[in-house]
């Protein structure tokens, strides 16, 4: 029974990959959205550090 | 001379009294461990982002970035901020940690791996948390003792701030810590920012400090060759991965939301936060470099030096206040992680009744060992930066085993065991005998210790017998199903049972 998902039950929760003993859920669409959100201002505070950076480099 | 004015006093005793008063009206709510460990589950998602902001920023954290940037330039600020790029994954993460219905990070290793993972995670979460405590002890003496202008030293600075924040969690539990939280994430945030406008005027602005500074250019980017380059924020990265889901307040950071999205946007939005207030450390700390000279100042004093010289009165007071708020629910919060772990997954092993108020008394005691002995390391580290790298070492060597239990099911505890052996050997290996220390060996060390842990975890895991399956059944559909949806929880656990019989 190892690998076991219960396929065309709608209760069982989706697996991203369906290799023999791996559980990686696929994220639910909260999380995926979740996810790019955090990403999109991580990347906007980071572009905010290399500005400062390059104002105070600019002679 | 001490600085401290009537003013400065003032704002120190009223904030006092405010805690105070919290902490007695917090102490009243508290009916059962839930509520004493996660505060009942009952906070939204704004008192979710000021715990989790508070909860992962100590007055070390500000102290450990200034003194980096003012030895390294800008690219010391890796060290808080190389979890930015962490933070999305969390935000997908933060659900497991509600779904698994743990009350500390130890009933997750129990419930994937058994009861002996359970008392390792235990005994590790208890030697983790003397480690952050000591840090952030370390981190607020060296401030208080830079914001007195030494008066108060070292020694009494954190013999001052262990007396409040004991006293503040012994009252109050993790209810009257994230209200703390909200307050003290509030003067954080304001005070990180509070300096940058005093000190800019202060060098001269951007043409003063190009006229101070002769080696601008190196100053602000964000690599230092031999010190912090590409291979050390890739490794310090990865580590963080396994350091975050292993620290034993994680669970009341990311499980104490009253629903699955609050603890998400919570936690996620608690560590942007910060990241915010890292840029204001940061700048802070490079711009020191004009104000007084590299090097000429303790690294560790730079930050309270510059609320000292720079502010005007009464701020004194006020960043007093804000840093015994940081410590006081910070240091509340490791002791009831610490303590739920003591009760839960050691005292219970060798108790077979359980008596929840004999539990409460017992962990009180023994948050005063505790406390004893994170005083003790206080006094041992060099500096923070130090600190930091001592505990960015710490954690992972038990987190192995999480990502492998995680999203593996044919890792089992003995594979579990072998990981955090093998990690804590190739630590201390590479740490003693091939002397992979400081910013420059640090990428080597989490290279060797991550790969040693995870190698030895998918081994062994492989030659040993497999957990139970009805356990693991269990362990997967819990984590996989929100809180709430018990009843189909039952009804999925029934159904593999069944098939499993019927097999």
């Amino acid at each position: 029974m190892e690998g076991f998902h219960n396929e065309g039950n709608e209760e069982e929760y989706p697996k991203l990959v369906h290799w023999p003993n791996w559980e990686v859920p696929v994220p639910g669409k909260e999380a995926i959205i979740g996810f790019f959100v955090t990403l999109a201002i991580s990347l906007v505070l980071h572009g905010f550090v290399l500005w400062l950076s390059s104002l105070f480099r600019q002679t | 001379m001490l600085l401290l004015n009537w003013l400065d006093l003032s704002i120190i005793a009223i904030y006092f009294a405010m805690m105070l008063g919290i902490g007695l009206y917090s102490a009243r709510k508290i009916k059962g461990m839930d509520d004493y460990y996660l505060g009942g589950r009952r906070f939204g998602k704004w008192l979710m982002t000021m715990y989790a902001f508070g909860a992962g920023t100590h007055a070390d954290s500000a102290v450990g970035v200034a003194a980096q940037t003012y030895k390294l330039g800008i690219s010391g600020m890796w060290y808080q901020w190389i979890l930015l790029f962490n933070t999305p994954f969390y935000f997908v993460l933060a659900a497991v940690f509600r779904r698994a219905r743990c009350l500390t990070t130890g009933d997750f290793y129990e419930l994937r791996y058994g009861s002996s993972l359970g008392i390792l995670y235990a005994c590790m979460g208890v030697i983790i948390n003397i480690g952050f405590l000591g840090m952030m002890l370390l981190g607020s003496g060296r401030l208080l003792e830079a914001l007195t202008g030494g008066q108060l030293s070292f020694a009494w600075s954190i013999l001052l701030i262990t007396g409040a924040f004991v006293f503040y969690s012994l009252i109050g539990g993790l209810v009257a810590t994230v209200w703390n939280e909200v307050i003290q994430g509030a003067l954080t945030i304001v005070m990180s920012f509070l300096l940058i406008p005093f000190i800019y005027k202060a060098v001269g602005g951007v043409g003063g400090f190009q006229a101070k500074v002769p080696n601008v250019d190196e100053l602000f980017s964000l690599i230092t060759p031999g010190e912090i380059g590409l291979f050390w924020i890739v490794a310090a990265t990865v580590n963080q991965f396994f350091s975050i889901v292993a620290q034993p307040h994680i669970m009341s950071s990311m499980a104490a939301g009253s629903t699955e999205l609050d603890n998400r946007v919570g936690f996620a939005s608690g560590l942007l936060l910060k990241r915010v207030c890292t840029i204001a450390w940061a700048f802070v700390g490079v711009l020191a470099i004009a104000y007084y000279g590299q090097g000429k100042i303790l690294g560790d004093h730079v930050f309270g030096s510059l609320v000292r010289d720079l502010l005007p009165v009464g701020f004194a007071g006020l960043m007093i206040a804000c840093i015994m708020a940081s410590v006081m629910d910070n240091g509340a919060v490791f002791i009831v992680a610490t303590s739920a772990l003591f009760t839960r997954n050691l005292m219970r092993r060798f108790r077979e009744k359980q008596d929840e108020g004999l539990e409460l008394l017992a962990s009180r005691i023994f948050s005063l060992v505790f406390v004893a002995a994170s005083i003790a390391l206080a006094f041992s580290f060099d500096d923070i930066p130090s600190a930091i790298r001592f505990m960015w070492n710490l954690v992972p060597l038990i987190g192995v085993a999480f990502w492998l239990g995680l999203w593996w099911r044919r890792a089992n505890r003995y594979g579990a065991w072998a990981s955090f052996f093998a990690a804590a050997i190739a630590w201390i290996a590479g740490f003693y005998v091939w002397e992979l220390k400081g910013d420059s060996g640090l990428p080597y060390l989490i290279t060797l210790y991550l790969t040693a842990g995870l190698v030895a975890g998918v081994l062994v895991s492989l030659l040993t017998p497999a957990e139970p399956k009805a356990a693991l059944d269990r362990f997967y559909l819990t984590i996989n199903t929100p809180v709430g949806q018990e009843d189909k929880l039952e009804r999925l656990l029934k159904l593999r049972q069944q098939v499993a019989e019927v097999i």
